[in-house]
């Protein structure tokens, strides 16, 4: 019974051989991102959380994703202002249209490219919207010791604000791996005052 | 116990393992070429489309031109859907199209019936366009339909390039140059049969917003 139990056990795995092997797999239909990689966390920065009018106040956008090796970042923030914007964003590129932000030297000459910089303000809405895409184009990535600050936006503060919060778009702000991984994302808007 | 089998009566144990590892092997054998059978039949309709022009019906045989293609280059394949009032009166159908010398793809629809259409073209890695108003007669009917690039960098096929199809086509980019196979071919966007930064940045040029989207 024995030498039995062995054959039907063979040729049972025989089977399973020829299955796992030869018979066709399935393949998805497209290129998918896998959301497997992170967490990171976008937050902004600033000297002081408080400034006054007349002043330049610079906010920089900034990541931390440490140990990982990046590949591409998006993000939006959003300012959504009352009465009247409490602050004038400074152009940082004065030879493209628009306002651009100020990109960091942390990745100037690292690979990195900025196909969205952009800085919109819809009065009617009363929103100002930062909009900002980087990709490592080097072939190994970028990797991040620590935390990075991906660019900067100055302002002048020309009204008195209790509070100026800005906003992080979390269906806009993304940062995916070299491998093609989207990050799991923690969000910290800037919240400041202008005394 | 006893089996029956073909009017022999059957006692011996290794006989009846022998059997049914006889039948299971024949199954297991019969279900694979049945697969592989379905397979075949799949790509070949993908290669070669019903090209048999029905008496009363038109033929669309277009010229197209994806983005970053200037010379002979592999075959695409793309979806051709068929419009009449923002309804789809045939397609998505995906079509084989060949390149000539200079980088413009040859296709073609058939058994259409005649009269005027949105015609939709979506590539494998390029957002959709609308050719509005096309008239179809009885018949074979050409266009040329090159003033327009289809551009590149929908890898997920969502009809939008974002940030996603930048780190997909980024994560491709691991080397001067990629050698392409079958998995990757779609990341070749200007169809040199390799992988590099000159097609990064062929979608890199259409990355201009968070809102790039086809037709």
């Amino acid at each position: 019974m024995k030498i039995l139990a062995t054959i039907g056990i063979a040729i049972t795995a025989f089977v399973t051989l020829v299955f796992g092997v030869i018979s066709p797999k399935k393949t998805p239909a497209g290129p998918i991102i896998s959301q497997s990689a992170g967490p990171a966390t976008f937050y902004m920065a600033a000297p002081s959380p408080t400034t006054r009018i007349g002043e330049i106040f610079p906010i920089d956008i900034k990541v931390k994703a440490d140990g990982m090796t990046l590949s591409a970042i998006a993000t939006r923030v959003n300012y959504k202002y009352e009465s009247s914007l409490a602050f004038e964003p400074k152009d940082a590129d004065l030879k493209k249209d628009g306002i651009q932000l100020k990109v960091s030297s942390d990745l100037a000459g690292k690979g990195w490219v900025f196909p969205i910089n952009q800085v919109y303000i819809d009065s009617e809405e009363k929103l100002l919207t930062i909009d900002l895409a980087a990709v490592n184009l080097s072939p190994e990535g970028f990797k991040v010791d620590n935390e990075i600050t991906l660019a900067t936006i100055d302002v002048l503060v020309v009204a008195s604000s209790p509070r100026l919060a800005l906003a992080f778009d979390s269906g806009e702000t993304k940062l995916l791996t070299k491998g093609g991984e989207e990050a799991t994302l923690q969000l910290k808007d800037g919240i400041f005052a202008v005394r | 116990m006893t089996w029956r089998f073909f009017g022999y009566s059957i006692r011996s144990s290794l006989v009846k393992v022998f059997l049914l590892a006889v039948i299971t092997l024949g199954l297991a054998f019969g279900i694979i070429l049945v697969s592989q059978r379905q397979m075949f039949f799949k790509s070949a309709e993908e290669i070669a489309p019903k090209m048999v022009l029905l008496p009363g019906k038109a033929s669309l045989r277009f010229k197209i031109r994806f983005q970053g293609v200037t010379s002979t280059a592999m075959d695409k394949k793309v979806a051709v859907t068929i419009k009449q009032a923002e309804v789809a009166v045939s397609g998505p159908t995906i079509i084989k199209v060949l390149s000539d010398a200079n980088g413009l793809y040859l296709g073609e629809v058939v058994n259409i019936a005649p009269g005027t259409y949105d015609i939709y073209v979506k590539g494998e890695a390029h957002l959709r366009h609308k050719f509005p108003a096309v008239f179809l007669n009885e018949g074979i009917n050409d266009f040329d339909l090159t003033g327009v690039v289809l551009k590149a960098g929908d890898f997920d096929e969502n009809n939008q390039i974002d940030i996603r199809d930048v780190a997909l086509i980024n994560a491709q980019n691991t080397d001067l140059n990629v050698p392409i196979t079958e998995t990757n071919r779609i990341f070749d966007i200007d169809g040199n049969s390799a992988i590099n930064i000159n097609d990064v940045a062929i979608v890199l040029s259409n990355y201009d917003s968070f809102d790039v989207k086809g037709d």
